[in-house]
């Protein structure tokens, strides 16, 4: 004779989970690496591996970045690659710009990998999250680092990050001023 | 008077900061310019960024749920055909492996070379041995071991681990999967990849239960029963950590032999 037993509910909508949080994922990726395919790929088996670990939907974005994050640290560790990281020439977009502003926005673009490339990895993982909305507490546990110190790793590397860019962008001059604000 | 720390402005304009933390930043900012300026100059900063990764951006490729659900099935089955790993053959010549035995084996050979010789004389108590070795054996009629059987039983493919793929019609919108013989101990779990009703009945068994899963411990003995919703696209039963079946959209593949399957319902033993 087999006992009847409470029906329990599989709770996880692989779907909608996909298609609320691939975007995210993909564009925090892709600007981490500077290399669409490699976002690509690393997104898609982020999602491949959490339909081997089904987890609650509220914890899913969390364990994806979380995941994510780990893969592209696996695929930047070689040195080569490393150099390469945020380096790589722009592959979009795919609209033909008249010269000038093809120029221009290569230029952008340009000054932004750079500034990027400047930070610390930890750094630009913490910039890169609050960009895509994580509160300070989640991201000290996907970074690894304690909740206190994220508000400070953060100012330090936005404030890296605007040096830099500024720099690169030929505005220094015009920005000396909120430079020395916020090295105060 | 001394300045606001900037992490901590960052934290107010990223309102990570509690209510009291909040309210001191606030009277704090109402009576000093210079923490003000940076504020504002934080808050620029911030929205710079946000325009400027912007032009980083591309489309993200377009890729469906189903295309890394079926990524992720057929990883799973790459894994049951994966053979494993063999030892590696010591393929030293065999003087080498024994140098010192060369002596040793001429020696037994000439034993042996011998040995024959002296079965061949009619009478000589080694020809009587090897015939009743023989004879015990194999050639005396009703002792010869029995063939192993024509493979009819499907153990083939159990071997293989190939999926074979059966017809289940649902009744009452189940797909009722059978496993028989379970041993007291055996584990059962229930994979699900999307949202849906699913259920596994047991005699005595424990139940765990995450999102997307159910595991039954304990399960046995006799019969267990899986229920799987023919709405649902794809579930997973593993039986003591090993996957027997696949429900992927309107097929049910089995990894293991069923022992037997109906219209409406398939079994197999739990032991595969």
């Amino acid at each position: 004779m087999i006992g009847k037993r409470p029906d329990p509910r599989g709770d996880v909508d692989f779907e909608a989970v996909f298609a609320k949080l691939y975007p995210s994922l993909f564009r925090y990726l892709n600007r981490m690496t500077g290399d669409a395919d490699v976002a690509a790929d690393i997104a898609q088996e982020a999602f491949v591996r959490l339909l081997r670990h089904p987890i609650p939907d509220a914890d899913a974005r969390r364990w994806l970045f979380t995941v994510a994050t780990n893969l592209v640290r696996d695929w930047a560790r070689s040195a080569d690659r490393q150099r390469r990281l945020l380096q790589e020439s722009y592959r979009g977009p795919t609209r033909l710009a008249p010269p000038d502003e093809a120029v221009e926005r290569a230029e952008r673009i340009e000054a932004v990998r750079a500034a990027l490339a400047e930070l610390a990895p930890r750094d630009r993982e913490i910039l890169l999250m609050r960009e895509e909305g994580f509160r300070y507490a989640e991201i000290a546990e996907v970074v690894g680092v304690a909740p206190s110190s994220v508000g400070t790793l953060l100012a330090r590397a936005l404030r890296r990050f605007s040096t830099v860019y500024r720099e690169g962008n030929g505005q220094q001059d015009n920005n000396e001023g909120t430079d020395e604000e916020m090295k105060r | 008077m001394g300045h606001l720390a900037d992490h901590v402005l960052l934290s107010y304009v990223d309102d990570e900061l509690s209510l009291d933390e909040r309210a001191e930043v606030e009277v704090h900012l109402g009576a000093c310019e210079a923490c003000a300026e940076m504020l504002t100059g934080l808050r620029t900063a911030r929205r710079d960024l946000s325009e400027e990764l912007a032009c980083l951006d591309v489309p993200a490729p377009v890729v469906s749920a189903s295309e890394i659900r079926e990524r992720f099935l057929s990883r799973e089955l790459e894994q049951l055909d994966t053979p494993a790993p063999e030892l590696t053959p010591d393929v030293r010549p065999l003087h080498r492996r024994f140098p010192s035995r060369r002596p040793l084996m001429a020696a037994a050979l000439i034993v042996i070379l011998l040995s024959g010789a002296s079965a061949a004389i009619p009478g000589s108590p080694m020809r009587d041995w090897l015939k009743w070795t023989v004879e015990r054996l194999a050639f005396v009629p009703g002792t010869r071991p029995a063939a192993p059987p024509a493979d009819e039983s499907g153990e083939g493919e159990k071997a293989s681990g190939r999926a074979v793929a059966v017809s289940v019609q649902p009744k009452d919108g189940l797909v009722r999967i059978m496993i028989t013989g379970a041993a007291p101990e055996t584990m059962i779990r229930l994979r699900l990849l999307n949202r849906g009703p699913a259920s596994v009945w047991s005699v005595d068994g424990r139940y765990r239960t995450a999102p997307g899963e159910i595991e039954v411990l304990d399960a046995g003995p006799g019969e267990v029963l899986v229920f799987i919703p023919k709405t649902l696209p794809t579930a997973l039963v593993e039986v003591n950590g090993r996957l027997v079946a696949i429900k992927e959209g309107p097929d049910l593949k089995l990894l293991i032999p069923a022992a037997d399957s109906s219209d409406t319902e398939v079994s197999f033993p739990a032991g595969g």
